[in-house]
């Protein structure tokens, strides 16, 4: 074939640009050490480093947002959790001070003031924030566990659901001896039918006191069948023939009171003042017997500072605007964050699973004992006072003061009973209390550990998929800088040839 | 017996036919550099014998120079022009294909689309944990607009792609006119010169450098005949009849050429079109003239590839009936090769072709029930024409079989209406942070007066009219995020409507969005992350493959570009060899002279004295 000069100097050329090619790709690689610069040019790479990057990106949001949010979220609930503990430990050793040691004065008069101030605390924890979103409330992060601030508008329809295990012993008293004022009262005396008198009742406690008014249609109680009935319907056999309970509920307790507490055998009395059903011995009996589940609907209206909103522990309806009601479901609410590839952790702890709302009132009930106690004794000392004082230093008088010395120190005998008692009960309740708070710190501590393991894996993972993207896109410096080395040898040895091939013709020669 | 000073004229031949080979040589050197450049060869043919009443009969009269040749094969020029229109035809689509990768890029460097959506989803997991908080619901909303924009930006710069394949287009029609201008001249020069009995030789290379030119363009058919004398069929006159046929048609017949013009498209074939996309047509017949057909190669043709090509989904079907409605008939298709709105690329407005003639209508709807369209023409058709008609077939602009802007365009079109929707219902479902039932979140911003499109009339079969307020409407470019979202993020929906006062912190909807990631099919069988896969394998596949071949093509053009070079180049040691050659001859012949010029005077002057 034919070869003409320009033909040589044209593949001199078209060979160095291909040289040149060579060494500006790998220029290129060299400075991003990436194996393509463009997907085109290897297009599984491409998309195997799409995919990879999905993943990390995925997981970095895990590791670095979604793993340290529940992980504040847990700590401020550990926290509050821990303050419980605390607090319901040191009503609990109330209680047992209460119950085993006979107390002085002081005594009484320290337990009730640190009893008032851990009342407010208790709930006070469930409070608690994270960022600005309540902990303990479920969903309803932008409500608060207790109400702020005294409120005597805000009105609630709330159905509470009781059962036979609600039921319990309380003693009423009567006969309250009142201080003789004048010497005419105290020759009065006080005769054997004004002694101070116990009584003992089977009662069920609801959450709130101070409610409005209630049929016997809104208590209903879970037959056989499953059905809600109302009580009126509830029936049991006395003496071989079935009874039905007698439903009590527009009786006043200050009547009652008046009245020496009657309550008939077959009998259920509700008192919307102090939020108490008092329940008749065969009916109490038939409950216990049957296991009976209850329920009942009533309204509230004026909560006061720390009162529990209801709509954290009731199915309930906020009928404050009568035209709007707004309805709450009690439900199970948890929060769950995704923590890992396909695995939701649950962060939050619902209040009506730790504080039961029962502990308020529990708590309100001791004070209560120990008011009455201290109000005894100071009874007690004041005619025992009396009887030193000139005045009634007679006989007729001092006879008389002995009665009512003897009814004082029955009262308050029948006041430190009580309240032996009920600090007795509140041992065991507290104890109970403080068990639940245990419970959910336990289940806490058990989650928060779950969230460590999964946060190390995710840290692992990490490294792991670096690792892999690392190795998919990326190229090793070293080997770039051989091929970059021998292309360039080629580029150089390409523009030697063509300088000596295009260099001489024959014309030089002649 | 010849004249005695025979010999004279003899070597004055020789001195002749030397001195203009060495012109020849000359003028190969000067032009050794000239592109298209032919070698050209004085040739050498020994002059009539004279005869001679002698015993030694007839005698040479020398050399004579009948003619220049210029060496040249054309069976090569035939190959390169081949070639060179695969060549054109790679190079335009390797360039515009990687052009339309820029925007499929993601890397550290350049945030792509799947970096874009993976933030949009890392903040919507951020918003499961914390629904009700105001921060996290405008950081979820901050990235859904980055994420709107991504589609909108990458959809301009399609469109922008597209308006610059328009204009090359319309450039490269210039340049075939004046090109095929340039021949009818030279044919015209070239035969006036050959006429006489000479060759033209540098206006025929001028004229092979003009097809090079061509040949890139478009693919070309060369055909030279020679014109016989009419009255004596045997005598060749010299003459010669020079055709140039591009993709099939005539551009230049001897003298008379064609020209193309590019008119713009009154209305756009694809709904995510750019306006004034021209289409060629010949300027003295009308007819169109297709660049985009399978079989040709060239420049223009990857342009127009690029330009329309629509992976050869273009809408068709089969006429049911022609009805008589409104303004014009309504045609009702039946058969539709498009059955789903995500798939919709026919302009709300344009020309439809129903057995191979052009019609305008003015909108269309679909029935998906029966899964018919009925599009209503502007002009009522003659009564033998709605007999006709059906059964035949209809379509919506041309199927080409390439992945080209429209195609692309379709694509992004297909996975923003569907991720829309399902954005939308779910996003429906509940009520915002006021207890307002939920907008749709992501709405079509018309461009002409700033309203938004909500999808009021989406219908859960799939029925809709081009004129009504479905997600048809809804395209990559008006894409964007509800403003009354945009500005209040209380508007946003997290939670359903018992939900309101019950718990704002509730995670069902929110859980319920972020499905939409991978698990939801939302795109060709995937999820919505296989997006921007999908479409890399689409393009990255057609641009390697563009490269390879350009690669290949380059390679078999220097090939023959070479094997023309050793036919036609100057080879400047032969030329000096040569130069050499003559040299010496030319004065070997002036030696004779010398050498005869002394027998003549020792003959005249010292003979018989």
């Amino acid at each position: 074939m034919r070869v003409t000069n320009s033909m040589i100097s044209k593949n001199s050329m078209f060979n160095m640009n291909n040289n040149k090619i060579s060494v500006d790709k790998l220029n290129n690689q060299m400075s991003s050490q990436k194996k393509i610069s463009r997907p085109s040019e290897d297009p599984v790479i491409a998309i195997r480093a799409l995919r990879l990057r999905s993943n990390l990106s995925e997981l970095n949001q895990y590791y670095e947002r979604n793993i340290p949010d529940a992980q504040s979220w847990m700590e401020v609930t550990e926290g509050a959790l821990t303050n419980m503990e605390t607090i319901l430990g040191d009503v609990y050793k109330k209680c047992v001070q209460g119950a085993h040691d006979t107390l002085t004065e002081e005594d009484r008069a320290s337990i009730l003031k640190d009893l008032q101030s851990l009342r407010q605390q208790v709930y006070a924890e469930g409070n608690a924030e994270c960022i600005g979103r309540s902990v303990f409330t479920g969903y309803k992060t932008n409500s608060k566990l207790t109400f702020l601030k005294d409120d005597q508008d805000i009105t609630y329809e709330i159905s509470e659901p009781i059962s036979y295990k609600n039921i319990e012993e309380k003693r009423f008293y009567s006969n309250y001896v009142e201080l003789p004022g004048s010497p005419a009262e105290v020759q009065a005396g006080v005769p054997m039918d004004q002694m101070p008198q116990e009584y003992t009742f089977n009662r069920i406690r609801l959450s709130y006191e101070g409610l409005g008014d209630v049929d016997p249609k809104d208590i209903t109680f879970t037959d056989a069948n499953g059905n809600q009935q109302s009580l009126e319907n509830f029936s049991f056999p006395v003496a071989g023939m079935d009874v039905y309970t007698n439903v009590t509920t527009d009786k006043s307790y200050d009547d009652w009171v008046k009245e020496g507490y009657p309550v008939g055998d077959n009998e259920v009395i509700f008192f919307k003042e102090t939020g108490e059903m008092i329940l008749g011995k065969n009916v109490a009996d038939a409950m216990g017997n049957n296991k009976t589940q209850l329920g009942i609907t009533y309204t509230k209206k004026g909560f006061s500072e720390g009162e529990l909103r209801p709509e954290h522990y009731f199915d309930c309806k906020n009928i404050t605007d009568p035209d709007h009601p707004i309805e709450y479901t009690k439900s199970n609410q948890e929060i769950k964050f995704t923590v890992a590839f396909n695995q939701d952790i649950v962060v939050n702890t619902q209040a009506s699973d730790v504080l039961s709302s029962a502990i308020g009132r529990d708590v309100d009930e001791l004070t209560n004992v120990v008011e009455a106690a201290i109000a005894a004794h100071e009874k007690v000392k004041k005619i025992k006072s009396m009887k030193e004082e000139a005045q009634y230093s007679d006989k007729a008088s001092q006879d008389a003061l002995d009665q009512w010395l003897e009814a004082a120190e029955k009262e308050a005998s029948y006041a430190d009973d009580n309240l032996q008692k009920v600090y007795a009960r509140g041992e065991t309740n507290f104890q109970k209390y403080k068990n639940d708070v245990v419970l959910a710190r336990t289940d806490l501590g058990s989650r928060e550990s779950r969230l460590l393991l999964t946060e190390n894996r995710m840290s692992n993972q990490q490294a792991t998929m670096e690792k892999l993207k690392s190795r998919n896109e990326d190229k090793e410096l070293s080997d770039i800088i051989i091929e970059f080395t021998a292309a360039y040898n080629a580029y150089q040895a390409s523009l030697q040839a063509s300088a000596k091939a295009n260099g001489q013709t024959l014309l030089n020669y002649l | 017996m010849p004249s005695t000073f025979f010999g004279l004229t003899i070597a004055g031949s020789a001195l002749n036919s030397f001195h203009v080979a060495t012109n020849t040589i000359a003028n190969n050197i000067s032009n050794v550099n000239t592109k298209g450049y032919s070698r050209q060869e004085a040739v050498h043919v020994a002059a009539e014998a004279m005869r001679t009443n002698q015993r030694f009969g007839m005698v040479g009269t020398g050399v004579t120079t009948p003619e220049i040749i210029q060496k040249r094969d054309f069976y090569y020029d035939v190959k390169y022009w081949d070639a060179n229109a695969k060549v054109g035809r790679y190079d335009a689509e390797h360039y515009y294909m990687e052009q339309i990768e820029d925007y499929l890029v993601d890397e550290e460097g350049a945030k792509g689309f799947s970096t874009i959506l993976n933030e949009m989803f890392a903040a919507l997991e951020t918003l499961k944990g914390s629904p009700e908080s105001l921060d996290s619901r405008k950081a979820f909303i901050g990235k859904s607009q980055n994420f709107v924009s991504f589609f909108s930006s990458m959809s301009a710069g399609l469109t922008q792609i597209q308006n610059d394949l328009n204009e090359e287009i319309a450039a490269q029609v210039e340049d075939i006119n004046s090109i095929a201008q340039k021949i009818a001249l030279l044919n015209k020069q070239i035969n006036v010169i050959e006429l006489q009995g000479t060759n033209a030789n540098e206006l025929r290379d001028q004229r092979a450098l003009l097809i090079d030119q061509l040949s890139e363009r478009v693919s070309v058919e060369v055909e030279e005949t020679e014109v016989p004398n009419s009255v004596f069929p045997d005598m060749y006159t010299g003459a010669t009849n020079y055709q140039v046929k591009i993709n099939g048609h005539t551009l230049v017949d001897n003298f008379e050429y064609n020209t193309l013009k590019y008119v713009p498209r009154e209305k756009k074939i694809n709904q995510s079109d750019s306006e004034g996309l021209y289409d060629l047509y010949w300027s003295d017949t009308d007819m169109p003239f297709s660049a985009a057909g399978s079989g040709f190669q060239g420049r223009l043709k990857a342009l127009f590839a690029v330009r329309d090509g629509n992976n050869a989904e273009a809408f068709q079907g089969k006429v049911l009936s022609v009805d008589p409605g409104g303004r014009g008939d309504v045609v009702t298709i039946s058969n539709p090769s498009i059955t789903d709105i995500n798939h919709m690329t026919m302009p709300a407005e344009g020309v439809i072709t129903i057995n191979y003639t052009e019609y305008r209508y003015t909108g269309f709807t679909y029935d998906a029930e029966n899964q018919t369209y009925q599009f209503q023409l502007n002009k009522p058709l003659s009564t033998a024409l709605r007999e006709d008609l059906p059964g035949r077939t209809v379509s919506i602009g041309q199927n080409i079989d390439t992945m080209g802007i429209p195609y692309y365009q379709a694509q992004m079109n297909n996975f923003v209406r569907e991720f829309a929707k399902q954005f939308n219902e779910l996003h429906k479902s509940g009520v915002d942070l006021n207890g307002d039932d939920g907008i749709s979140y992501f709405v079509a911003k018309n461009e002409a007066d700033g309203t938004e499109y909500s999808f009021g009339d989406h219908q859960a079969n799939g029925s809709m009219d081009a004129f009504g307020d479905s997600y048809y409407l809804l395209t990559a470019s008006n894409f964007t995020v509800a403003g009354v979202i945009a500005k209040d993020s209380n508007k946003m929906v997290t939670l359903e409507k018992k939900d309101l006062d019950d718990g704002v912190a509730t995670q069902e909807i929110v859980t319920k969005m972020l499905t939409l990631k991978s698990e939801a099919v939302m795109f060709r069988g995937g999820g919505a992350d296989s997006f921007l896969k999908c479409l890399i394998n689409d393009n990255s596949v057609d641009t390697e493959k563009a490269k390879l071949f350009l690669k290949n093509y380059e390679n078999i053009r220097e090939a023959v570009e070479t094997r023309r070079m050793s036919i036609s180049g100057v080879d400047e040691d032969e030329e000096a060899l040569d130069m050499l050659k003559f040299q010496n001859a030319y004065n070997l012949a002036s030696r004779i002279i010398q050498t005869m010029s002394e027998m003549y005077n020792r003959l005249i002057l010292e003979t018989g004295v």
